[in-house]
C-alpha cells in the first residue's frame, strides 16, 4: 500500500484548498436540495442577495429566502460542523487509546453527551444556566463522566482492541438503559428526550450554530498545537516517554478536548455515529498517520461526509426525512465488520 | 572534558516490587561511559525492568537512579530523552508512518512547539540513517519492514535523539544470526564513532563474550557478578545461575572466549 508522500508539502496546500473550495460548492449545490422546489439558479441569487446586498429583488418569493437563510443555510452549516467535530474527536480518541477502533459512539462517549443534555433537561438544571450555554454544559459533564469511565474501566493504557469495545459496549448498555428510565418516568417529553439518542440535523437553527461553531471551531484548531503529541502517541505509552513526551499531562488534556468537541457536536445533533471511525481511517490510508498532514483532510472529509448523509436523509423521500444517523449507522456498521474481521484494526 | 568521572549511570540500593513480587532487591551498581555494558541474567531475573528504570518508565519504592550524578527525577521528559534513548523489545511497529517520519520523531525532545525545522534537525536523522544503513528505507512504510530493518530503524529513531547514552532491551533476540552480528557490530561502531554509552540486556552468552566490555549478571533481582565478560561468564557462575554444564575455550575465528553448553540440564 502507498501512501502519498508525506515531504510534498505544497502539494498538500494546494490539494487542501481545492478540496475546501469542492466542500464549498456542494454546500451550494445542496442548499437547491429539499422538499420545497428551489433551482440552483434562484438559490445563487438568494445566498448572494443575502451576503453581498442585504437585499432581493422583487420577483424572489419571500417564503423561499425564509427557507434557505432560516432553514436550510443552518442546517447545511451544523452538518458540516458536526461532521468536522466527529472526524477530529474519533481521531484524537484513536490516538489517545492507540487503537483504531476508537469513535466517541462506539466508546459510549456520544451517549454520555445525549444522557447529560436529557437529564439536564428533565431536571432543569439546564434551566439554570443561563442563556444557549445550558445545553453544551449539559451534555460536556455527561460526556466527561463516560470518558473517564472508558478510561478507568479499559485499563487507562495500552488498551487491546478487545477490553476496549467491551467497556464501549458495557457503557452504552448502562447509558441506553438510563436514558429508557428516564423515558419511562418522562412519559409526556418523550419526543424531546428521544431527539438526542437519535441523530438528526432536523432542528438546526442559527442559535445551535452559534453553540457549536466556537467550541468546536476552536476545539479542532488546539488540536494542531498537539500535532506531534498525537504522532508520539500513536507509537506506543513507553517508547512515547523515551522519546520525550509528557504522556499524562498531554493524554489528559486531549481527553478534554476531544471530549467537549463530541459534546458540543452530540448537543446539536443528537448521536450520529461511526463518522469519527470511517473517516480518520480512511484518511490514514491515503496520506498516511502524520497528523499534521492527516487531520486537515480528516476534518474537511468529515464534513464532507455528514453534508452528503444528511443531503440524501433529507431528500431521499418525497415527504418526510430519514434521522441522519440512520444514514451514517448504514455505512458504518459494515465498516465496522470490515475493520473487526481484517489485520488493520491493530494498525493506526 | 569535566565529565570524565567515568560514572554515567549509578544505581543505589534500589528496589522494585510487581504486586507481591519483588523484582529488584536492592540493585547498587554504576555504568561507566562509552563502553558496552551487557546486563544479562535468566529470565523474570530483572533486566527489562533495570533498564526501564534508566529512563524512569516505572516509579521507584525505594533508592536511586542518578544520571551524570544528578537525581532522575530531576530531569524532565525532553531532558531525559536528549541524554539516552531507548530500543524497547515489544514496539510492534503497528503503524504506516514511513521510516523517515518515524526517524525525525526522535527530534521531539529537541525542538520546540513553534520551531521549524532546522538544517541541524535534517542533518542529525539523515545522519542516523547512514549510521543504521536505513537510508534507502526512508520512503518505505513502516508496516512494510523486516524485523532486522525495522530494529535498525528503531535505534535510528533513537540516535536522532543525539543521545549520550543508547540502551537496548534484547535488541537481538529475535533475529536470525547474520542480522543478530550487523545489530551489535552496529552497537559497536557507534561507541567507537559517535562516543555513545551503550548499554544492552542480552540471552546470548557468546554475544556477550563477544561484544560486551563489562557485564552485570542479575539473578532473582540482585547483582550476582559484574566485570568483564569473561571474569563473569565462568562455566562454575554458568552451573550455578543457569544450571547448566558449560566450557569455556577460545574462539577459533576471533581468539576470544566462547562457551560450549553440554545438551543436558545442569544436575
Amino acid at each position: 500500500m502507498k501512501t502519498i508522500k508525506s515531504n510534498s508539502h505544497s502539494l498538500h496546500i494546494v490539494m487542501f484548498i481545492v478540496l475546501s473550495l469542492v466542500l464549498c460548492l456542494a454546500l451550494l449545490v445542496f442548499l437547491s436540495f429539499g422538499t420545497a422546489e428551489i433551482s440552483f439558479r434562484e438559490t445563487i441569487r438568494i445566498i448572494s442577495g443575502g451576503i453581498f446586498s442585504r437585499t432581493f429583488s422583487e420577483d424572489i418569493n419571500q417564503s423561499h429566502i425564509y427557507i434557505l437563510w432560516q432553514v436550510r443555510m443552518p442546517r447545511v452549516i451544523i452538518s458540516i460542523l458536526v461532521g468536522m467535530a466527529l472526524a477530529a474527536a474519533g481521531t484524537v480518541f484513536q490516538a489517545i487509546f492507540r487503537n483504531p477502533m476508537s469513535d466517541p459512539f462506539i466508546l459510549g462517549i456520544s451517549s454520555g453527551a445525549a444522557f447529560g443534555v436529557a437529564l439536564g433537561a428533565v431536571t432543569g438544571f439546564m434551566v439554570l444556566i443561563p442563556g444557549i450555554w445550558g445545553l453544551p454544559i449539559s451534555a460536556f459533564v455527561g460526556a466527561i463522566i463516560a470518558t473517564l469511565l472508558i478510561y478507568f474501566l479499559s485499563g487507562k493504557m495500552q488498551t487491546s482492541t478487545s477490553s476496549l469495545l467491551l467497556s464501549g459496549i458495557a457503557m452504552n448498555f448502562f447509558l441506553s438503559s438510563l436514558m429508557s428510565m428516564l423515558l419511562y418516568f418522562n412519559r409526556d417529553r418523550i419526543e424531546n428526550i428521544i431527539f438526542w439518542s437519535m441523530g438528526s440535523f432536523s432542528s438546526a437553527n442559527w442559535d445551535k450554530c452559534l453553540i457549536g461553531l466556537p467550541i468546536i471551531l476552536l476545539g479542532i484548531l488546539s488540536l494542531f498545537y498537539f500535532r506531534r503529541e498525537l504522532d508520539l502517541l500513536l507509537i506506543g505509552d513507553e517508547s512515547a516517554r523515551t522519546m520525550g513526551l509528557s504522556l499524562k499531562r498531554v493524554r489528559i488534556i486531549l481527553l478534554i478536548i476531544s471530549t467537549l468537541i463530541t459534546a458540543a457536536a452530540v448537543s446539536i445533533s443528537g448521536i450520529i455515529g461511526f463518522v469519527g471511525l470511517i473517516i480518520p481511517h480512511i484518511i490514514r490510508m491515503i496520506v498516511g498517520p502524520k497528523h499534521r498532514v492527516m487531520l486537515p483532510y480528516a476534518i474537511l472529509a468529515g464534513g464532507f461526509f455528514t453534508l452528503c448523509a444528511d443531503t440524501f436523509a433529507r431528500s431521499i423521500l418525497p415527504s418526510s426525512e430519514i434521522p441522519v444517523g440512520i444514514i451514517t449507522s448504514l455505512a458504518g456498521a459494515p465498516f465496522f465488520i470490515y475493520l473487526l474481521r481484517n489485520k488493520r484494526r491493530e494498525i493506526l | 572534558m569535566k565529565n570524565m568521572t567515568n560514572s554515567l549511570i549509578k544505581f543505589k540500593d534500589l528496589h522494585w516490587s510487581y504486586g507481591e513480587n519483588l523484582v529488584l532487591d536492592g540493585i547498587t551498581s554504576t555504568i561507566s561511559q562509552g563502553k558496552f555494558t551487557s546486563i544479562i541474567g535468566p529470565n523474570g531475573s530483572g533486566k527489562t525492568t533495570l533498564l526501564k528504570h534508566i529512563f524512569r518508565l516505572l516509579p521507584v519504592d525505594s533508592g536511586h537512579v542518578f544520571l551524570n550524578t544528578k537525581d532522575i527525577n530531576a530531569y524532565s521528559r525532553k531532558e531525559l530523552a536528549r541524554e539516552a534513548g531507548l530500543v524497547p523489545q515489544n514496539e510492534k511497529g503497528l503503524y504506516l508512518f514511513t521510516v523517515k517520519e518515524l526517524i525525525k520523531m526522535g527530534r521531539y525532545a529537541h525542538t520546540g512547539r513553534f520551531s521549524r525545522e532546522t538544517k541541524h534537525d535534517r542533518d542529525v536523522v539523515t545522519e542516523s540513517m547512514k549510521m543504521t544503513s536505513t537510508l534507502h528505507l526512508q520512503d518505505k512504510i513502516i508496516t512494510e519492514l523486516s524485523g532486522g530493518e525495522f530494529q535498525r530503524v528503531i535505534i535510528s529513531r533513537a540516535l536522532a535523539q543525539e543521545p549520550r547514552i543508547l540502551a537496548l532491551d534484547e535488541p537481538t533476540t529475535y533475529l536470525d544470526p547474520h542480522h543478530q552480528v550487523e545489530i551489535l557490530q552496529l552497537l559497536k561502531k557507534l561507541i567507537s564513532v559517535k562516543k555513545i554509552s551503550v548499554i544492552c540486556t542480552l540471552h546470548d552468552l557468546n554475544s556477550t563474550l563477544a561484544f560486551s566490555d563489562r557485564t552485570l549478571l542479575l539473578n532473582h533481582g540482585r547483582i550476582q557478578h559484574v566485570g568483564s565478560p569473561e571474569s563473569v561468564l565462568t562455566a562454575e557462575i554458568i552451573k550455578k545461575i543457569y544450571n547448566l554444564n558449560a566450557v569455556i575455550m577460545k574462539n577459533p575465528l576471533t581468539g576470544k572466549s566462547m562457551v560450549a553448553i553440554d545438551n543436558t540440564l545442569g544436575d
